[in-house]
């Protein structure tokens, strides 16, 4: 039979491979991981993955798909590994940086901003600095224009590889009080800030808008970015956020299911989670750590308003790990002689570190830390899993960790 | 309406004629703008894709014609379709390249997606050297610059 793929000709795995539309084709289906190690293929292949355009494809394509791992500080791993992509991903470590100290500030679809402290003999000091861990890329960002009368409030980082190859970091410079007299202390004066930018496209930073005030309380240090706009937590009933493609400071509205005492108190407990995950705002807020339930919302992206995306009841969670319900009495017996009704009482010992999500609407993991371990809670399918056996087995020991202190690890090729 | 029943007639390179629907043809946007251009005697020839090829990739159009429906997207059908695909690509890596160039040259999109997909997870695991092997590539590296371009990325061989 005339076979048109006799061996002499090319075969039709040539012709695909050789068609450089069609080869780009299958490997925007591979793994970031597995890309990586098809540089060592040939030089043609190591060009095409190098190549800046085909790391914004893959980043497009990407921008939903969520963390396939954290970092998380406090572990005493550095980080856990994820996977709701089930790929097992191991987290790329950051010793490729070489410098004394690094502390990450924020995740962003990729990349990381960190602060990194170095020391020799002759310096020391500290920088700031966004790195791709995957590709091992890093850039040094410099220094905000922080002057005698204003300091550093925050630092953040804006990144959406969908909309653009550039990334913006944002400072928020808080503007020092002028010798203040003892008499204007009496009458809390609020500080009044200002946004200063700086762009990967022209390296340098730039003032923008004018001072602002801020809600009481807002949380500059630990800024998410999310559809295009850094969002900053206040815990009274309206929070912050700036767009940073028109650079508008905005406000939102929070959720009221707890309203201020009449002194305008509000308690730094009130939310004990703020993040982002496939494109989502997600925030949790509870009233007091008696109850079990609580909700999960999430921001419309039109920032109008709060809406509840999923259900979360500890007693499901209990039931597989029961050292998260804890009785008052058990841990200070000696106030049960006092007062039996009030130490009877039932708390859940936890502290939300992360909400991943996957494709699909059933797939989200509760990621928390209880005594002695970290577990993933999934409230869609009501399962929880141990993620990791942890040293901390104290009560207090594992509530101190908080979502700021877990950073997602998302793949990506895009170069700085 | 006429058009639902309306067919035509494709021929393989192979001089293989297939009688098919116009929407499954049409899923085609090759077929379709050779049709539209006035391409309309006896049969529409498709001249890279042989017959064995071409019947493969017409009995995916009609699996799929119902797709681009409000029907065809309710979930059970999307995952019934799925499985379908699943099964579909379970062939010889030779004839999935095949298919590649086939959905190519014919332009069908979900085609391409599904082989390009799933020639990339058959490489999911596999050494370089047996991705070379499946593409014949020469390695044009030095062994000094492979290892280079090894150590940089390191953690991924992990």
């Amino acid at each position: 039979m005339a076979d048109n793929n006799s061996a002499n000709q090319t075969s039709s795995a040539e012709m695909v491979e050789s068609n450089q539309d069609l080869l780009t084709q299958i490997l925007l289906h591979f793994p970031v991981k597995s890309l990586l190690k098809s540089k060592c293929i040939s030089k043609r292949w190591l060009s095409l993955i190098s190549d800046p355009q085909f790391a914004a494809k893959i980043s497009h394509l990407n921008v939903n798909l969520g963390p396939s791992g954290l970092y998380f500080y406090g572990s005493p791993f550095g980080f856990l590994n994820f996977d709701t992509n089930h790929n097992m991903l191991k987290v790329p470590s950051l010793s490729f940086l070489n410098v004394t100290g690094i502390e990450i500030l924020q995740s962003c679809n990729g990349l990381l901003l960190l602060l990194c402290s170095f020391s020799s003999d002759n310096d020391s000091g500290f920088t700031y600095c966004v790195c791709n861990p995957t590709t091992k890329n890093f850039v040094t960002v410099p220094l905000p224009n922080a002057t005698a009368n204003r300091s550093i409030a925050g630092i953040n980082l804006a990144f959406d590889p969908s909309k653009s190859t550039h990334y913006k970091v944002i400072c928020v410079l808080m503007n020092n009080m002028q010798h203040p007299n003892l008499n204007e202390i009496e009458h809390l004066v609020s500080p009044t800030y200002q946004i200063e930018i700086f762009s990967s496209e022209n390296k340098a930073w730039t003032d923008s808008g004018g001072p602002f005030e801020a809600p009481h309380y807002t949380d500059f240090e630990h800024g998410v970015f999310c559809n295009g706009a850094i969002h900053w937590l206040s815990p009274t009933d309206v929070s912050l956020y700036f767009d940073v493609e028109t650079e508008s400071l905005k406000t939102m509205a929070m959720p009221r299911i707890q309203t201020g005492g009449p002194s305008g108190y509000w308690s730094s407990q009130r939310f004990p989670y703020f993040g982002q995950c496939a494109g989502c705002l997600h925030l949790i807020e509870v009233d007091s750590i008696s109850k079990p339930r609580f909700h999960i919302l999430e921001m419309k992206p039109d920032h109008s308003h709060w809406c509840v995306k999923y259900r979360v009841n500890l007693n499901n969670v209990a039931s597989e790990f029961p050292e998260i319900a804890r009785r008052y009495m058990d841990e200070f017996p000696t106030l049960a002689l006092n007062n039996v009704e009030e130490i009877e009482v039932q708390y859940y010992a936890y502290s939300i570190l992360s909400i991943v999500r996957g494709e699909k609407d059933e797939d989200v993991e509760v990621v928390m830390v209880i005594p002695g371990k970290i577990i993933s809670h999934n409230p869609r399918l009501n399962t929880s899993k141990l993620l990791s056996s942890w040293r901390a087995s104290n009560v207090y020991d594992c509530m101190q960790y908080k979502w700021y202190n877990v950073f997602h690890y998302v793949e990506s090729l895009a170069t700085l | 309406m006429e058009s639902t029943s309306k067919k035509v007639t494709l021929s393989s390179s192979d001089g293989r004629t297939f009688e098919v629907e116009e929407a499954v043809a049409f899923q085609s946007q090759t077929i379709k703008h050779l049709y539209e251009a006035g391409c309309t005697g006896d049969f529409i020839p498709v001249p890279n894709v042989t017959g064995d090829i071409l019947s493969m990739v017409l009995r995916y159009c009609e699996k799929h014609v119902d797709s681009d429906t409000a029907a065809g997207k309710e979930s059970f059908y999307v995952n019934k379709l799925k499985g379908w695909d699943a099964l579909f690509v379970k062939v010889d890596q030779s004839i999935l390249f095949d298919l590649i160039l086939a959905a190519d040259f014919l332009n069908i999109k979900s085609l391409m997606d599904l082989t390009c997909k799933t020639v990339a997870s058959m490489m999911k695991g596999k050494t370089t050297e047996e991705i070379r092997g499946t593409f014949n590539i020469k390695n044009d590296y030095t062994p000094e610059a492979e290892e280079m371009v090894r150590r940089e990325n390191q953690w991924a061989f992990e």
